[in-house]
């Protein structure tokens, strides 16, 4: 006997209370944690505050200093290098080992392990240590110099020009386990008869790779280039910290960084939130440009 | 199924109350006590520099003289201090949030200058807690009171001074014909003393400047001969422009000699660079025959190189200035009291207790930090560094300018540890990097000194 539709509805909206009532905690931790900081984050950026006296409202002051500070410029510059040096590294070496590693090479298993053990250490770790490696007197210098390579054995942070691709170089190292899961886990969920079918039609490695493989990722690939292009923006505090403070100069000065030393380092917290939102709209405009990329048609249908 | 339904959704609702009374639960460490522990009252004191452990081996924790001191005041006082090490990075952050939060240290250990002028609006001002006789036994307290003038509130008592100083090792002065007791009393014969050095194969310098450190002493002793002790006080944010004249010769003068050093390799490749401190075994060694540094660095470089090392002031780069002779001495830390601490006339009794003539004394010979008090007998202390008490015969005298980065912004001066370097390095000109130094030279969140 089919249940009356009065009591079909209360059923309903009886399943939407509780459900309600269930994620309530969660929605008051992230407006608590995450919403009002962000609001609170957009609304400082137009005061000038030291994170003790009172809030004066500023206006769009601080705005208009960013853009009028030369430093700025600088800053916003190695992000963007960081961005298209670093994001096609950080991409296609991933995309590569998990090629590799798809195509069943011997030891895949334990490489699959192995490649992920640089993904749990610290990055500020990570950084003191490659720092120490690559210092002007460190071990690297002292190989390249026994080696006979002593045009390698040089002040690798004496300069933005050497320490921004030596950093791009050790987020690769830190981070690519990581991003060849990801990479395998889409070429898993490709069908198996499409290479079948390609390997009877007499297609080889490289032309089932480009032909096959990478057009049926492209969704995961795009996922994984977004999430490097914000990592360029918003991953970079601790290796900077660690490695060169942002020196010399300015040279390998990031936007994260930028934030840290006005706020904590300058008391200017207003000043801060100014350049938070900026990286915010960028990181944003950039991301909504890719994902419009995105959207092509589903190549499995 | 209704009832198992609420259950959960009560038990979901209290975990997430428990979890939120966890996190607000501040817990004993750090809090201000105004209340009793049993009879006692409690005084939290944030440390950033006294020894509370021995790291020499030599002395018994309970002999050092913070600990002594902190048993006498808690049997005579019938109080308890909990003392919290904090260390440089995370001090100030802690001290402005528990500051807003009023929930944080009764006395803590700052650096002084800029360090505790910024953080005023927490401050307890000290004038009415001290007799004038107190304060006169201390040096000019500017540099302690609220925006560096002389009416402005008294915020912290000086724990020791520090002077800039340029060091060296007699074995290597000795091998380049150099004399063991050098005293050179102008750049230029520091340059030629460089020459030789460098002639017998021996780098004149271990120097590191990657934090814009070396700039900043050299640049303070030339502008300490330019200003003076009081005309310093016009490079407060508001006041001189730091792209004037007076400034820019203060700063070109460091920027060329400091050419001079990059081009005739007259310091380590790297010096540009690094901070670390692993530059200086060159020092040690012999390779490397000086640096700058100040009377912090005497305790180790003693403890390195014996009589083997030596000091002086920073050369006079240019003997006619007007205060031609004066150094970079300044107080180096001071302790303060909170204005939201319940027990604030104990707290500032414990920090007459810390800077007494006896406390300075052994502290000087445990820690080799200077006394905060000017005229103390230092001849009673058993085996004193000597290069301790030559820095502080140097500040004795009475011919000490503050570095002028303890009057500048914080940001001015994080601009100059970055602009100046590159200076020498020739990546931007001297007109343009103090055109930026001057920029972020700007107050911010100033309030008005009392009258």
């Amino acid at each position: 006997m089919a249940e009356p539709a009065a009591s079909k509805g209360r059923y309903y909206r009886m399943r939407r209370r509780w459900g309600k009532i269930f994620v309530a905690p969660a929605v008051v931790f992230l407006l608590a944690f995450m919403l009002i900081p962000i609001v609170s984050v957009f609304v400082l950026s137009f005061t000038s505050w030291d994170g003790m006296s009172t809030i004066d409202f500023v206006g769009a002051s601080n705005f208009t200093n960013i853009f009028a500070d030369k430093n700025f410029w600088q800053v916003i510059k190695n992000n963007f290098i960081f961005m298209f040096i670093g994001t096609p590294v950080w991409t296609i070496t991933p995309l590569v080992v998990a090629a590799l590693l798809y195509s069943g090479i011997k030891g895949a298993g334990f490489f699959r392990s192995t490649f992920l053990f640089p993904t749990v250490l610290a990055t500020s770790v990570l950084g003191i240590v490659f720092k120490s490696f690559f210092g002007l007197n460190g071990p690297m210098n002292a190989l390249f110099k026994s080696l006979g390579l002593d045009f390698l054995a040089i002040n690798w942070l004496g300069s933005g020009t050497t320490s921004i691709p030596l950093i791009i170089m050790i987020i690769n190292w830190a981070g690519f386990g990581s991003a060849t899961l990801i990479f395998l886990a889409g070429m898993s969920s490709i069908d198996p008869s499409v290479y079948e079918s390609a390997l009877l039609d007499g297609a080889g490695w490289w032309t089932r790779f480009f032909k096959i493989t990478l057009p049926m990722i492209f969704n995961v690939t795009m996922f994984v280039i977004i999430l490097n292009v914000i990592a360029s923006f918003t991953s970079l505090f601790n290796y900077v910290f660690t490695m060169t403070n942002g020196g010399p100069g300015y040279e390998t000065t990031v936007m994260e960084y930028l934030v840290y030393l006005k706020a904590f380092r300058s008391n200017q917290f207003g000043y801060a939130c100014a350049l938070s939102v900026i990286l915010f709209v960028v990181v944003m405009v950039i991301s909504t440009v890719l994902q419009s990329f995105n959207k092509r048609r589903d190549w499995m249908d | 199924m209704f009832k198992a339904k609420r259950v959960l959704a009560l038990a979901a609702a209290l975990m997430m109350c428990g979890m939120t009374a966890a996190c607000g639960n501040s817990g004993t460490t750090g809090d201000t006590s105004g209340g009793n522990d049993g009879e006692k009252t409690k005084l939290v004191f944030w440390n950033g520099s006294y020894k509370t452990v021995d790291d020499t081996g030599t002395i018994a924790t309970e002999d050092l003289i913070f600990n002594q001191t902190i048993k006498e005041f808690e049997e005579a006082n019938n109080c308890e201090i909990e003392v919290v090490d904090q260390t440089a990075d995370n001090l100030y952050t802690l001290f402005r949030s528990s500051g807003v939060a009023k929930n944080g240290p009764d006395i803590a250990f700052l650096w002084a200058g800029s360090f505790t002028n910024d953080y005023r609006e927490f401050i307890e001002p000290l004038d009415s807690y001290f007799t004038d006789e107190e304060l006169a036994e201390f040096p000019n307290l500017d540099l302690c009171r609220a925006e560096f003038k002389p009416e402005g509130d008294l915020l912290g008592i000086p724990t020791d001074v520090s002077t800039v100083n340029l060091f060296y090792n007699k074995d290597a002065y000795e091998q380049a014909g150099l004399p063991r007791d050098a005293y050179f009393e102008t750049i230029d014969e520091l340059k030629d003393a460089c020459a030789k050095l460098s002639a017998a194969g021996i780098t004149p310098f271990a120097m590191i400047d990657g934090n814009g450190y070396a700039s900043a002493w050299n640049v303070g002793a030339t502008a300490a001969t330019l200003y003076g002790p009081e005309g310093i006080f016009d490079l407060l944010p508001g006041n001189e422009d730091l792209t004037g004249e007076k400034f820019t010769k203060a700063v070109t003068e460091w920027v060329e000699f400091g050419k001079e050093i990059v081009e005739n390799g007259w310091a380590n490749e790297d010096w540009l660079t690094t901070t670390a401190e692993d530059v200086f075994m060159p020092l040690y060694t012999g390779e490397a025959a000086m640096r700058f540094g100040g009377s912090w660095d005497c305790w180790n470089l003693y403890t390195e190189l014996g009589d083997s090392v030596g000091t002086m002031p920073i050369p006079s780069y240019n003997t006619s200035d007007e205060y031609s002779g004066y150094i970079v001495g300044q107080i180096a830390n001071n302790l303060v009291v909170t204005n939201y601490s319940k027990n604030k006339e104990l707290a500032v009794e414990f920090v007459k207790a810390c800077t007494s003539e006896d406390f300075y004394l052994q502290r000087y010979e445990q820690e080799g930090q200077l006394p905060g008090k000017v005229g103390i007998d230092m001849s009673s202390v058993e085996d004193v560094n000597p290069l301790l008490a030559d820095c502080y015969a140097l500040f004795s005298e009475n011919k000490n300018v503050i570095g002028f980065d303890s009057v500048t912004s914080a940001d001015a001066g994080a601009e100059f540890y970055r602009q100046v370097p590159q200076m020498i390095a020739g990546n931007i000109s001297i007109e343009e990097g103090l055109k930026l130094i001057q920029e972020k030279n700007v107050a911010v969140g100033a309030t008005e000194t009392e009258e």
